[in-house]
């Protein structure tokens, strides 16, 4: 299976589907199950130096009979500490020591609070570091509630901080929920980003519950704006990726409703290096790497195309007129 | 009494749905149809003062074998000549007096074409104007987004152009591509909108089939990019209604993968006074309003409301910040073993995103209470609708 191998951000991995941050990557235990399953990465959940309890319950289906197209949830980042991920880490490293772990991190509106996370946990053999931008809570000075994915200025601020503080690749997750994209890209690119994931979820509201008029899913009778995922956000990812192709030869990872392996082909086509997948695996369980990995290789084969990297595409000028 | 009166603006109606702007309302003699089976109103497609802007992707239905769950294509206006709607109109008007027949224009980047168009169509008789913030800026500046809902600046100075010439309402229709709604919303008020549509459709990629990539990744970008309607962007569209219901008092009318009577009842929990149908029309037919009504009406008597608009508003406070929650509050999963047909899809689900708190047990799903986390993975999942998420009373043992 060597045609399938990328090569992004100076990581190998054995396969372009890596686990992306969320609920597979809550605990060593699963990635370590699913590097055996003969996934080609994984992103750690958040890790930050406050971590958070999860709402109960967290997640909703949004679905058109029994056909699932969204996923909504309204957690935020991991329940352990950084200490307990080093030990965490390390037993990942134990089984597994080349297969890349991305550690994903989230600070606040102060550079210790991402450096203290960088530095902790760069000694356990993180192979990179990708920012969650979607911190609800990140308050820039001038614009409190902002969030960091949205503005420009805060967002090059915080990839300064943590470039400072790493040799190690910085990965740029950033948020779809923005009236245009391109300045947040060119904005950590200038602060010393390496490479980006596109996208995190959109906000969104599940549904309403039409008998008690909550928000779903419902925690006691009320809930919150969460995150939009799963098929439903493809389309929105798929366009975000194409258009951050545009003004960036940065790598990509491509990221929102991929599930089979035509959904990584397209991905790869408008610009993506390599994919993140968290709803599938969270529907199905980490098994679905087989039919992604074998679809993706026959197709190359099929296609006579040597390796995944020659499918990476970048848009066409649009024609004149 | 229960029925379906609403009260929308300056119009008293007989039912809170209306049709969108686009296939279903492209030609008058479309429009009338749809007024004679019911619609409470319609927007008819949107009327251009020159040639369409940015045309030509075919529609592409975003499914799941063969549920479809959303459309990816370009913004519809129409290809009929002024002069036919200015003819057909009237005869609307004459037909339907009292039912909501709002006028989608669009013009260049220019006073003129705008007013021309409030003024010629408003003197046929249309009730108000819809302006399609979704559509490409006509006023683009530099570093500024591509739909004129992206721009404040030109969406206030289009709005106010069109109010110089018309005293009709004015509604526009949001573009959901923002970081922030409100600002746009806020300054379309100031230069005179009465009413909102929430929302427009999202910027998107259309599929690329891996078929026709080969040998080499290239692709026509104007092919791929285009607007994505329909369910898939319900979620986006019942966020932005709420956020501005919270913010602004302001009449609005809810959008965005309505196919069902229960889909207007949450866009009218989050503050909506009415609804507008696009791709659920399109798909099911314009005879989908007397579902709508039937839907609708069961469910208010049901619940003891008089009217749509007693359910206005009412998921608004419930809509919270994190903080606000209460994560004592625990949940757990509990297996009905009647509907239990042991596929183990929940088992698999909880292994690798949850808790590891689902076995087998004599062909069954098992849940070990000391593992679950309450987290509502397994329910989501579950083919067969077999579980639930039930309180967690303190010391509560295993369900047996």
């Amino acid at each position: 299976m060597t045609r399938i191998a990328a090569t992004v951000a100076g990581m190998h991995f054995p396969n372009p589907f890596i686990l992306a941050s969320g609920p597979p990557t809550a605990k060593g235990n699963l990635i370590l199950e699913a590097f055996k399953a003969g996934w080609g990465g994984a992103v750690t959940k958040t890790i930050g130096l406050r971590p958070t309890l999860p709402p109960s319950p967290r997640v909703h289906a949004m679905k058109a009979g029994k056909i699932k197209w969204g996923f909504l949830d309204i957690e935020l980042i991991s329940d352990m500490t950084v200490g307990q991920w080093c030990d965490e880490i390390d037993r990942i490293r134990d089984s597994f020591p080349e297969r890349p772990i991305i550690a994903s991190i989230m600070g606040e509106d102060n550079p210790e609070s991402w450096q203290e996370v960088v530095r902790r946990l760069e000694p356990h053999g993180v192979n990179a570091f990708e920012m969650n931008t979607s911190c609800p809570n990140f308050a820039a000075r001038e614009e409190r509630g902002s969030k960091l994915g949205q503005d420009p200025h805060t967002l090059s601020m915080a990839v300064r901080w943590v470039r400072e503080a790493t040799e190690l690749p910085v990965i740029v997750k950033l948020t779809p929920n923005v009236t245009d994209i391109t300045p947040l890209v060119k904005a950590s690119i200038e602060a010393g980003a390496d490479a980006f994931c596109a996208t995190n979820s959109l906000s969104g509201i599940g549904g309403i519950d039409i008998e008690t008029f909550s928000p779903l899913p419902s925690v006691d009778g009320i809930g919150i704006i969460g995150g939009y995922g799963g098929p439903g956000l493809k389309p929105v990812a798929l366009r975000c990726v194409a258009d951050i192709a545009q003004v960036t030869s940065a790598p990509i990872f491509g990221c929102g409703g991929i599930a089979r392996w035509q959904d990584a082909v397209e991905y790869l086509a408008v610009g993506a290096s390599a994919l993140q997948l968290c709803t599938a695996v969270m529907w199905e369980g980490f098994h679905i790497i087989q039919r992604l990995t074998e679809g993706l290789e026959r197709y190359l084969e099929r296609q006579g195309i040597p390796s995944v990297d020659q499918l990476v595409g970048r848009p066409v000028p649009e024609p004149p007129g | 009494m229960t029925n379906l009166d609403t009260r929308f603006m300056h119009l008293d109606l007989p039912n809170p749905f209306f049709l969108s702007a686009g296939p279903c309302t492209a030609s008058w003699e479309a429009a009338m149809e749809a007024l004679q089976v019911g619609w409470g109103g319609v927007v008819l497609n949107t009327i251009c003062s020159s040639t369409p802007p940015v045309q030509g992707l075919h529609e592409q239905v975003i499914r799941s074998g063969r549920t479809k769950w959303g459309v990816v294509g370009a913004e519809p206006v129409s290809d009929h000549p002024l002069d036919e709607w200015l003819a057909g109109i009237p005869k609307i008007r004459a037909a339907f007096p009292t039912r909501l027949l709002l006028a989608s224009i669009f013009g260049d980047g220019k006073a003129e074409s705008w007013q021309m168009l409030a003024e010629r169509l408003g003197s046929a008789g249309a009730c108000g104007f819809e302006i399609n913030a979704c559509l490409p800026n006509p006023l683009s500046r530099e570093g500024v987004g591509g739909d004129l809902g992206q721009d404040p600046d030109a969406l206030a100075q289009v709005v106010a152009w069109v109010r110089e010439a018309t005293a009709l309402p004015i509604v526009v229709r949001l573009s959901p591509n923002v970081t922030d709604i409100l600002p746009i919303a806020k300054s379309a008020m100031d230069a005179g909108a009465e009413a909102f549509i929430a929302t427009g459709s999202l910027l998107a990629a259309g599929g690329i089939d891996p078929d026709e990539l080969a040998p080499s990744p290239t692709f026509d970008r104007s092919r791929l990019l285009g607007r994505y309607r329909g369910p898939g962007l319900k979620p986006v569209a019942l966020r932005w209604t709420a956020a501005i219901a919270k913010a602004l008092p302001v009449p609005l009318i809810g959008s965005g993968g309505i196919v069902g009577w229960e889909d207007a009842v949450e866009f009218f929990a989050v503050g909506a006074s009415a609804v507008s149908v696009g791709s659920g029309a399109a798909w099911n037919g314009i005879g989908l309003i007397d579902d709508l009504e039937t839907g609708l009406l069961g469910y208010l008597r049901e619940h003891g409301y008089r009217s749509p608009s007693e359910i206005r508003g009412r998921a608004l406070p419930r809509i919270v910040g994190f903080d606000e929650l209460d994560l004592d509050h625990k949940l757990i999963a509990v297996v009905d073993k009647e509907l239990c047909n042991g596929c183990e899809v929940c088992v698999r689900a909880c292994g690798d995103g949850g808790f590891q708190a689902i076995t087998m047990s004599e062909g069954l799903a098992f849940i070990d209470a000391s593992k679950c986390d309450g987290c509502g993975l397994c329910a989501c999942v579950c083919p067969t609708n077999a579980i639930r998420m039930r309180d967690r009373q303190s010391g509560q043992q295993a369900p047996s």
